[in-house]
């Protein structure tokens, strides 16, 4: 799981690195302190070793010097002791005997190098000297006074029974230092009478050399253990340096190289060294091994005197160099097991690093998820509760808080139930007793119909998904409540919207379709979805027989159907092209298509289309045309008949006018000019000549005026009857003052209409009943109105003459009249004006009259309603 | 006011004579001069064709213009009248058988003094003619023109 871990995230080398290299140093530390321990006490042992070594080698030296020391100690008592030196001491012999005596010796022991017989005066009496060729007694004339040297004249003063020991140094021979050195060691023995009196002296002269190169040998070189001989005052006898040895003799006192200058720590230590005691120590690391030798006297009455009673210090060293030497195999066997070792750990710490770091990154990766599992209960969309094996709310997330009304506290440790309404408990119980015996995942999806409960007891639909959460706690449960109110609306209004657009593509009288668009194959394109009014317009019986049939085969123009093609392909729609169609019955029809290009989600191109047929409209749109066509020919018929009209009208008023005035004109100067030439007849048809001519002007004017009305364009507007009347009425009375004519005006009476036609019909109205009112006392005339069913209805009024109403048809006609023009005249046209203006307003008029009571004229303006 | 000439303007023979005959019957013994057409009347007035040499400055006191006329008609007639700087403040009295309203707009637009519609009542004409001469010939007067 930690290798898992590890890989997942990257492997951190560094730290682990680290870790192991700081696990490894530890274990360094500890191997090395048990590595320099193990190592310290090899040492101990070499130095062990080398100290047993060292002391076997003083032993045997000591053992040889002490052997040399004790001949002479023993051969002196025995020279004294001889006969021949008794009767030499008694008087009367010769020194023969002694010296036979110290000849003898002197054979026996090679080292003696003189062996001599001093008389009380310090002179020579017997005198043997070594020789290479053995023992050689020094005649009597070469003997010599030796009273002046030092050992001679201690010698002399020595008590009886008391040998005296020289120091060990260099011999003599007539006051020079005998070369090469021969080191010397000197005893002497006084010799007395019985009596007591002192009569000599006998001494032997060790030489040292064979001594010295005895101890010089026991040295063990390869193992650099010297052996080492200095006298009582740290005089290097036999040194690590042969030109120290024997250097006191030839130097001032004190100035001497001395052991102690170059080895003063062990100086001070083998000062305390006893007589004939032996030592060990270290001292700087040097090993050092010393005895104290001392001559010692044979037999129990005899004493030693002398400086060489002081004795000799034999002493052994082996320098810190050799002894580094003699471990150095063992630090190397060392160093190479701790190097071993040393790189046998290293994986170990490696691995202890490794598992140690993956932990810590476990323990991280454990927190961080916790942290976002947190941040992902708050940020979640939906109410999330955790609950526990008995289904108590154990936490619950800031959602589910607001959703169902409670805060946090208030809901841990409380069943999950009191979130679930009453009526839904026994199915929430079910549902979680199964969920507990198989816990796995589910969802609940908002077709099961659950809800939750506000704390104020409302509800609300909800999606339920629970599942199981097994950690340390055991295994609890995990409920994700989603709030569906909306989503519930949402898919209803989905649905509802569906529907609508599958009615409505049902239900279009328009033939609608999808179909696929190969851009290569045109008889690859097929149709994907015809609705049933493109089923019908095809006349496919069902909608499978029209979506086996290819496109292609339902345009009856080939090329039309390409160029359709080519634009749809060029700018991906077409709108309202117009082309032939055929069905599938081979009916060729007009169709007007809309077509727009898609591509689906993969890519795929297809086409979405309108095809409405519109046979029938086109069919219609020719008769239109047609009837337009016709139309305009009318029109511009009717504008050069008016144009004709007109211009004939111009004519008229012009050109039938000018005879007339001629005709009244020159009828008059004759009537004035040559009257009195006429009789009354002739006069009266002068007049007559003149009415004529005036009446047919009025004609004309009238006419003229007919046919303006009928040519003229309405231009309608708000028109003031009322006012227009009492105008009128105005102009009537000034024409005749002298009549009395009652004018009755209904006030406030608008009419919308053509204020110029208005008052050409109302002025003729007023006109006749002006004109037909003539003699009565007073005559009496009403314009006024009133309602009938939707329209408005004016009238005028008269008490005139009127007329029978049985000519009423003739009433509206031009050029009709019902009266003597002797006693009303008049030319007929004006009623057939009021209709031609009344009839442009789409309007009606009729009158209604009775001979001798009046008669009233009533019209309505058909744009006209009542108020 | 008898020496105020009268320019007037009439293709129409019988009216011309009815026209001087009102005169006469209203005691106007101003000079008149006809035109028998529109072309006439300019000639007369610019002082030329047959009427080159006529001193143009001098102009009558009044122009009678009917509409129909041969060649030239009476509202291109009064165009002229009034383009010409001299003859701009001209009065011209529109005397006209025509009752046309189109006629009588045109006629004042362009320019004209009066509109007098010739009625067929040749009373109503001399009672006209003496109003038009005691107006335009004795009641006027004319601006003064360089």
């Amino acid at each position: 799981m930690a290798d898992a871990g590890l890989m997942a995230e990257g492997y951190p080398l560094r730290a682990v690195a680290a870790r192991a290299l700081a696990f490894w140093l530890g274990a360094l530390l500890v191997l090395g302190a048990a590595f320099w321990t193990l190592d310290r006490r090899q040492h101990a042992a070499i130095q062990r070793t080398l100290g047993i070594q060292q002391r076997t080698l003083i032993e045997q030296a000591s053992g040889t010097l002490a052997a040399a020391l004790q001949l002479p100690l023993a051969d002196l008592p025995y020279l004294a002791d001889r006969p021949a030196v008794h009767r030499w001491l008694a008087g009367g012999e010769t020194l023969a005997g002694v010296a036979t005596d110290l000849l003898t010796l002197a054979r026996h022991r090679p080292d003696y190098v003189k062996l001599r017989l001093f008389d009380a005066g310090g002179r020579e009496l017997v005198r043997v000297n070594q020789t290479p060729d053995g023992p050689h007694l020094v005649p009597e004339s070469e003997l010599q006074d030796k009273a002046e040297r030092y050992f001679v004249r201690d010698g002399l003063e020595q008590p009886s029974g008391t040998i005296h020991v020289s120091r060990f140094d260099l011999n003599v021979e007539r006051g020079e230092i005998e070369r090469p050195f021969r080191p010397m060691l000197r005893f002497g023995l006084p010799v007395r009478a019985a009596d007591g009196a002192e009569r000599g002296l006998i001494t032997i002269n060790y030489s040292g050399n064979a001594l010295l190169d005895q101890l010089a040998q026991l040295a063990m070189p390869e193992a650099d253990i010297g052996v080492w001989l200095v006298d009582g005052e740290g005089h290097w006898l036999l040194g690590e340096r042969p030109e120290e040895a024997w250097a006191f003799e030839f130097a001032a006192s004190g100035e001497a190289a001395r052991f102690a200058d170059r080895h003063g720590p062990a100086w001070a230590l083998l000062q305390g060294a006893g007589p004939g005691a032996t030592g060990q120590a270290e001292i700087g690391g040097d090993l050092f091994a010393w005895r104290r030798v001392l001559p010692a006297a044979v037999g129990d009455h005899w004493r030693l005197s002398g400086p060489g009673t002081k004795g000799w210090l034999l002493i052994s060293r082996t320098p810190r160099q050799a002894v580094a030497a003699a471990a150095a195999g063992q630090h190397l066997s060392l160093l190479g097991g701790f190097a071993a070792l040393a790189l046998a750990v290293l994986p170990g710490a490696l691995a202890l690093a490794h598992f140690q770091i993956g932990r810590r990154q476990n323990l991280n990766r454990l927190r961080a998820s916790e942290a976002r599992f947190r941040d992902m209960l708050a940020a979640a969309p939906d109410a999330i509760l955790i609950l526990d094996e008995g289904g108590r709310i154990r936490l619950s997330n800031a959602r589910g808080e607001e959703w169902f009304g409670y805060r946090n506290e208030e809901l841990v440790g409380r069943s999950a139930e009191v979130l679930v309404p009453e009526r839904l408990r026994e199915r929430y119980r079910a549902l979680w007793e199964e969920h507990c015996s198989a816990p796995r995942v589910r969802l609940l999806g908002a077709d099961a119909g659950l809800a939750g409960r506000r704390r104020d007891g409302s509800e609300f639909a909800v999606e339920l998904s629970l599942a199981p959460l097994i950690n340390h706690e055991g295994v609890q449960v995990i409920a994700v409540v989603r709030d569906v109110t909306e989503k519930h609306a949402l898919e209803q209004a989905r649905e509802e919207a569906q529907t609508r657009y599958r009615q409505l593509f049902a239900n279009l009288p328009l033939g609608v379709f999808r179909s696929s668009l190969s851009e290569r194959l045109a008889d690859d394109r097929r149709f994907l979805e015809v609705n049933p009014a493109l089923v019908a317009l095809f006349e496919a019986g069902s909608a499978e027989r029209l979506l086996a049939c290819p496109p292609v085969q339902l345009y009856a123009d080939d090329q039309q159907r390409a160029a359709l093609v080519a634009e749809l392909f060029a700018l991906g729609a077409v709108t309202g092209r117009e082309l032939r169609m055929v069905t599938l019955s081979g009916r060729v029809f007009d169709a007007r298509l809309s077509l727009v290009t898609r591509r689906d989600d993969d890519g795929n191109r297809f086409v979405d289309g309108v095809i409405e047929d519109i046979s029938a409209r086109c069919a219609a749109e020719r008769d239109r045309d047609r009837a337009a066509e016709e139309v305009r020919h009318k029109a511009a018929a009717l504008e050069t008949a008016n144009r004709e009209l007109e211009s004939f009208s111009y004519s008229v008023s012009h050109d039938l006018r000018a005879p007339l005035r001629a005709v009244d004109g020159f009828s008059r100067i004759l009537e004035q000019g040559y009257g009195e030439r006429l009789d009354d007849s002739g006069r009266e048809y002068l007049g007559r000549v003149r009415c004529a001519a005036q009446h047919m002007a009025a004609l004309i004017d009238d006419l003229l005026r007919l046919a303006r009305v009928a040519r003229s364009e309405l231009q309608p507007g708000p028109v003031d009857l009322s006012g227009l009347a009492t105008e009128l009425a105005a102009t009537l009375d000034e024409r005749e003052p002298g009549r009395e004519l009652r004018w009755h005006i209904e006030p406030g009476l608008v009419a919308r209409g053509d204020a110029r036609l208005l008052r050409v019909a109302l002025d003729n109205l007023f006109d006749n009943a002006w004109k037909f009112t003539r003699g009565r006392q007073p005559g009496e005339v009403c314009f006024g109105s009133h309602v009938r069913g939707q329209a408005m209805v004016y009238y005028v009024r008269d008490n005139g003459v009127g007329f029978d109403m049985a000519y009423a048809d003739k009433l509206f006609g031009a050029f009709q009249r019902l009266h003597d023009p002797a006693e009303f005249p008049g030319t007929g046209v004006g009623l057939a004006t009021v209709q031609r203006v009344v009839g442009k307003h789409g309007g009606l008029v009729w009158a209604e009259a009775e001979v001798g009571k009046g008669a009233a004229f009533y019209f309505t303006l058909g744009m006209q309603e009542a108020a | 006011m008898s020496d105020k000439t009268i320019l007037l303007v009439e293709d129409n023979p019988d009216d011309r004579t009815l026209t001087m005959h009102a005169f006469a019957s209203n005691r106007i013994a101003n000079p008149v001069v006809t035109a028998r057409d529109g072309v006439e009347a300019l000639d007369y007035l610019f002082g030329t064709g047959p009427h080159a040499g006529r001193d143009p400055q001098v102009l009558p006191a009044l122009v009678l213009l009917d509409l129909k006329l041969p060649r030239i008609d009476g509202l291109e007639v009064l165009r002229r009248i009034r383009a010409h700087p001299r003859t701009r403040l001209l009065p011209v009295v529109i005397l006209t058988s025509s009752n046309e309203d189109r006629d009588r707009i045109e006629g004042y637009s362009l320019g004209a003094n009066s509109y007098v519609r010739k009625p067929v009542d040749f009373d109503e004409f001399v009672r006209a003619a003496g109003q038009l001469g005691l107006y335009w010939l004795v009641l006027n007067t004319p601006p003064q023109v360089d």
